[in-house]
């Protein structure tokens, strides 16, 4: 993900166009019903168009370090004075880098939405698409992870198509577990559904996308201490994914090939 | 100053690299040799951090070398066999990214010189990725060359060059060890390493055989001879016939041309042989001479002699 990409642009038109039929469909609603009470109408249109970057965020992150390893030129880094703290820093700065680079041209992009739809973004939604940046930390460092951990671009790209599995396939499984009527007490899916919703509870508190609609969450209602406590848990997550991250790059090695 | 003090690398039970030392002095070209697989790779990843070594130590310009000692990359210039750019990049565009990372004053200035001695200045807005493999050996070497490096370590530098970019990049080596630089060259390009080379290290199923300079290399085979011989008719069928000769140590045949490597003292009865054991097999010799002992002959020699280490252990 790089400014000079124009999957990045694309990205942004996808996030952009999410926005715009999310607010359609509001406006739809008003026109139908003649009513809609919302206290944030934009709150869900950025933070879905903000999950769209952050996913393509994540698959940048993901193809990074394997595509480096893959043809060579991780190595070449690696012959001068770039040890793997390095390395990673500047992946994760470079990526965040792009992600601050396109926010003016998301903002601009919902305040022309806005303008056609008589929709107002308010400072809390403004102020927590900044704060964005700091769950967009540990996403970009967990793609980082995936990367360091797989040896080719095409084993990267497996480990991240298994850990959006896991992260989604856990939440929907439980959800759909929870919905099964029980009217025996000794039913096993009882355990099931406490085991999975243990799992969920477990996997949401790992995903640095649940910190991303905290803030959000949190923001709009203008209930800041919780913001904060958010974003400390997901500078904490951050830490621990780049120290693994650091450990997975060295056991990995910066080579494909052996001698 | 390059330093290798016993570097020793398993991969599992392999022994790749077996207990090597050697020195490389400032203002000095060592070319290190060896078959595929021999080593040599592994041995210069050691050298340069990539790898860590199981037992020994390397040092560059007296700094130890090892994950934790980073600051040595400063100190070095490296190229390996494939020049790994990113094709996305101009040559511009990379090399004042590799300047960035190797803090380089002065960078514009100092990638024009490296440019122009490499007579790459035309190509300075050329995408990396669609140069010829050539070009991108040179685009590898500048990078290498652009922090003045003490110390050059290049690992097959001179693949996919043609003959006027050999003689090119012959030149900057040779510039570059004048101007006291310690240099390593490891390269299947014999001629090369004979023409450039101070001393030649030959390695062979992971440990160093030999240490010793072009011409001391050269007085080890001064026993063997080298005969040259061409015949009317393709040299194939008489491959056998040449090798029960008393003598001859190996045959190699292209077309019409053998050329036969006789080991012993009494190489005059031994040429004799040949002559003799050809012609009464049904050809007929349209010339025969002998080659004086080469680099490549040593090379043949030692590393024959040395046996094959397949699936060598400990």
């Amino acid at each position: 993900m790089t400014m000079r990409s124009s999957s990045t642009y694309a990205a942004l038109g996808l996030a952009l166009g999410l926005a715009g039929w999310m607010l359609s469909n509001d406006v739809a609603l008003v026109r139908d019903n003649g009513l809609m009470v919302q206290a944030a109408p934009f709150r869900g249109p950025l933070l879905g168009a903000l999950v769209v970057l952050s996913f393509f965020l994540a698959v940048s992150a993901v193809l990074s370090v394997a595509r480096d390893r893959d043809r060579g030129t991780l190595e070449v880094l690696f012959y001068g004075p770039i040890d793997e703290a390095t390395y990673l820093s500047g992946k994760l700065v470079g990526l965040l880098g792009a992600y601050l680079a396109l926010m003016p041209m998301l903002l601009a992009g919902l305040v022309v939405l806005g303008i056609f739809t008589r929709f107002e973004i308010g400072l809390r939604l403004i102020a927590a698409l900044v704060l964005s940046l700091i769950p967009a930390a540990g996403i970009v460092t967990i793609g980082l992870l995936l990367s360091a951990l797989a040896k080719r671009v095409r084993s990267s790209i497996l480990f991240f198509i298994a850990a959006v599995g896991l992260f989604v396939g856990a939440g929907v499984t439980y959800s759909f577990v929870s919905r099964i009527p029980i009217d025996d007490p000794a039913s096993p899916i009882l355990p099931l559904r406490d085991a999975l919703g243990a799992v969920d509870t477990v996997l949401s508190r790992i995903s640095p996308f649940t910190y991303l609609e905290q803030v959000f969450d949190w923001a709009n209602i203008g209930s800041w201490t919780a913001v904060g406590r958010s974003l400390v848990l997901s500078v904490a997550g951050t830490i621990v994914a780049a120290v693994l991250a650091r450990l997975a790059l060295r056991w990995r090695g910066v080579r494909t090939r052996e001698e | 100053m390059i330093e290798a003090r016993g570097l020793t690398k398993r991969y599992g039970d392999f022994l790749a690299v077996d207990d090597v030392t050697f020195t490389v002095e400032p203002g000095q070209i060592m070319g290190f040799l060896g078959p595929n697989g021999a080593g040599k790779t592994t041995t210069i990843l050691m050298l340069l951090g990539i790898l860590k070594p199981d037992q020994g130590s390397a040092r560059i310009c007296g700094e130890k070398v090892g994950p934790a000692h980073k600051e040595t990359g400063r100190l070095i210039g490296a190229v390996s066999e494939h020049s790994f750019l990113y094709p996305e990049m101009t040559v511009l565009e990379y090399l004042r990214f590799f300047a960035r990372i190797y803090r380089v004053d002065t960078p514009d200035k100092r990638i024009d010189e490296v440019l122009e001695e490499l007579k790459l200045g035309k190509r300075r807005h050329a995408l990396a990725g669609s140069l010829s493999k050539g070009l991108q050996q040179k685009v590898g070497l500048a990078r290498a060359l652009l922090h003045e490096p003490p110390v050059i370590i290049l690992d097959e530098p001179v693949s996919g060059l043609d003959p006027h970019g050999l003689r090119e990049v012959r030149e900057i080596i040779v510039h570059q060890r004048n101007q006291g630089k310690s240099i390593l060259l490891s390269s299947h390009a014999l001629s090369e390493i004979e023409r450039s080379a101070d001393r030649v290290g030959i390695i062979r199923d992971g440990r160093l055989l030999v240490e010793a300079t072009p011409a001391e290399l050269q007085a080890q085979t001064a026993g063997v001879l080298r005969l040259e011989v061409e015949l009317d008719r393709p040299g194939g069928p008489f491959e056998t016939t040449v090798l029960l000769i008393s003598g001859v140590a190996a045959v190699e045949h292209e077309d019409s041309r053998m050329s036969i490597t006789i080991d012993g003292s009494n190489r005059a009865q031994a040429r004799q042989a040949v002559s003799r054991a050809l012609t009464a097999a049904g050809a007929t010799i349209l010339g025969l001479r002998e080659v004086k002992g080469s680099l490549e002959d040593a090379f043949v020699t030692l590393t024959q002699a040395a046996g094959s280490g397949e699936g060598r252990t400990e």
